[in-house]
């Protein structure tokens, strides 16, 4: 089994009647006020669609030093933030990512590039 | 209901760093206000004030009979606090304004009030991340951060390179402290050169400490009332349009950073509401948080056209001769960024800017005159057009 299997996943949600995929709570769709919006079975990874290299860590991520931040377009088509540690020499729009880790409670995402 | 409604008063208090409490600072600005209007404390009908970060900075929340009461007026007249980040005092403007709008209120006080270096800047950063979407900040994404997507998004939809993109930005610092220098009020009343924004410390690339406005303390206010009231007073500043959107609260569901609906749709509304387009517009005051937001509010707004608005400053246009003065209080960049005072303070230096007697850098003889207030990461904005002239 991958090791992304055995880690909890980051929820989003769809909308069954358009289609239409965010990572927040939606009571109603926004495109097409339906109210048949479902959670989505979480993604164990997508590709970068941009990153951000951050040289000053937020108080709640201090330890981290540097690190990346990364918007990805996960595989069930919902797009998040996240976090690698990695050199962002590594990393490209377009790189292929998974799922390292996730933290329920804090929502902190953290990815690894394939 | 109807009639015009204008603002008869303003007062601001110095931005930077305050030795008294917010509520104190509010009052000082306050009275300047309500001594401009030639009113007595008893006229005041209301206060909307602003004010975000007090429960954090100041331990203190319950702002606003707090604020009334620092005045002096402990008297049985409705007071209310407005949070919705960064455009808390625009906010509280508008409400103010449509208070007196609906025929509930003759004359009203508005304004708001931060007091945010009594505390260590860390501290502040972690309140101000309060703002933006509890999972997205849990995910490092800072306002630097989210500024650098912008920037980002906005380089590779224009085919500019990186460097070229910082060079055009830190023109866009240059411009505001050019500005700021010149206002006595502003918290970083200095120039700014080429070398000093490009040598300063890397947040977020490509985002630099002085692509960014500080963290101030300050307050600032203005007394309005309805038109017969305002038309007894020498200069009165008319409310022409007043426009407020909301933005798609979660980041990553955007599908371009590199422009704001809210921001246009804003617009759109003050500008109908003014029977004015933005070629009408003589001068404003824009919401410069990070230097790349200033051509975000430029071209949402419709003053430069998409793709045109990074090379404003480098152009000389939005200095305070060009064709088009931008934030000639030196913008959050020089004034600096009282979060819940902001908007006030930019509606009181458009409101002197029409009159013809703000201290700094003048726009030539304007007529009409506009303010772009964002709260949080876009989330809410407001754009206030005013104008001279009946």
């Amino acid at each position: 089994m991958d090791e992304s299997n055995k880690i909890q996943l980051p929820r989003c949600y769809s909308c069954n009647s358009c289609g239409y995929r965010s990572s927040a709570y939606k009571a109603v769709c926004p495109i097409c006020r339906s109210t048949d919006m479902v959670a989505l079975e979480g993604a164990k990874g997508g590709i970068v669609v941009d990153f951000v290299q951050v040289s000053i860590p937020p108080e709640n991520l201090k330890d981290l030093g540097e690190y990346v931040s990364v918007l990805v377009k996960l595989d069930n088509g919902c797009q998040i933030f996240g976090i690698i540690l990695e050199d962002p020499k590594n990393i490209k729009i377009g790189t292929s990512v998974v799922v390292s880790s996730f933290n329920n409670d804090t929502k902190e995402v953290f990815f690894k590039t394939l | 209901m109807g009639g015009r409604v204008a603002i008869i008063g303003v007062g601001m208090a110095n931005s930077g760093k305050s030795t008294v409490p917010s509520w104190e600072l509010f009052a000082g600005a306050a009275l300047k206000a309500i001594k401009e209007a030639e009113i007595d404390l008893s006229e005041i009908q209301a206060l909307h004030l602003g004010n975000v970060y007090s429960a954090f900075t100041e331990a203190q929340t319950n702002m606003a009979p707090l604020a009334l009461s620092a005045m002096g007026i402990d008297t049985n007249i409705p007071s209310i606090r407005y949070e919705t980040a960064c455009a808390s005092s625009s906010v509280a403007f508008r409400q103010g304004y449509l208070s007196i709008l609906s025929g509930m209120y003759d004359i009203v006080l508005v304004g708001g009030t931060e007091r945010l270096r009594a505390v260590p800047g860390s501290f502040v950063q972690q309140a101000m991340a309060s703002s933006m979407d509890i999972a997205e900040r849990n995910v490092g994404l800072t306002f630097a951060a989210y500024w650098a997507y912008v920037a980002k998004a906005y380089a590779r939809k224009h085919h500019m390179s990186d460097s070229k993109l910082q060079e055009l930005l830190a023109k866009i610092s240059i411009k505001n402290h050019f500005h700021g220098a010149f206002n006595k009020k502003a918290h970083l009343q200095k120039e700014a050169t080429m070398e000093d924004v490009m040598s300063s410390t890397m947040v977020a690339p490509p985002i630099k400490i002085m692509d960014c406005c500080p963290f101030s303390d300050g307050a600032a206010a203005l007394v309005l009332s309805r038109e017969e009231i305002a038309k007894r007073r020498k200069s009165p500043v008319w409310i022409a349009g007043s426009g407020q959107a909301s933005c798609m609260f979660r980041i990553a569901d955007r599908t371009d950073l590199s422009t704001n609906p809210a921001i246009t749709a804003a617009a759109a509304d003050a500008y109908k509401q003014a029977g004015v387009g933005p070629k009408d517009i003589n001068v404003s005051e824009l919401h410069d948080c990070v230097n790349i937001h200033e051509v975000i509010c430029l071209e949402n707004a419709g003053l430069f056209k998409e793709g045109e608005g990074i090379y404003s400053a480098e152009e000389g246009l939005t200095y305070f001769d060009g064709d088009m003065p931008v934030s000639l209080s030196g913008g959050l960049k020089s004034r600096g960024h009282p979060v819940g005072a902001t908007g006030a303070y930019q509606l009181c230096e458009i409101t002197q800017q029409l009159r013809g007697d703000f201290e700094g850098k003048r726009a030539k003889d304007p007529e009409v005159g506009l303010t772009v207030n964002v709260g949080g990461t876009g989330a809410v904005v407001t754009v206030h057009i005013l104008r001279r002239e009946g």
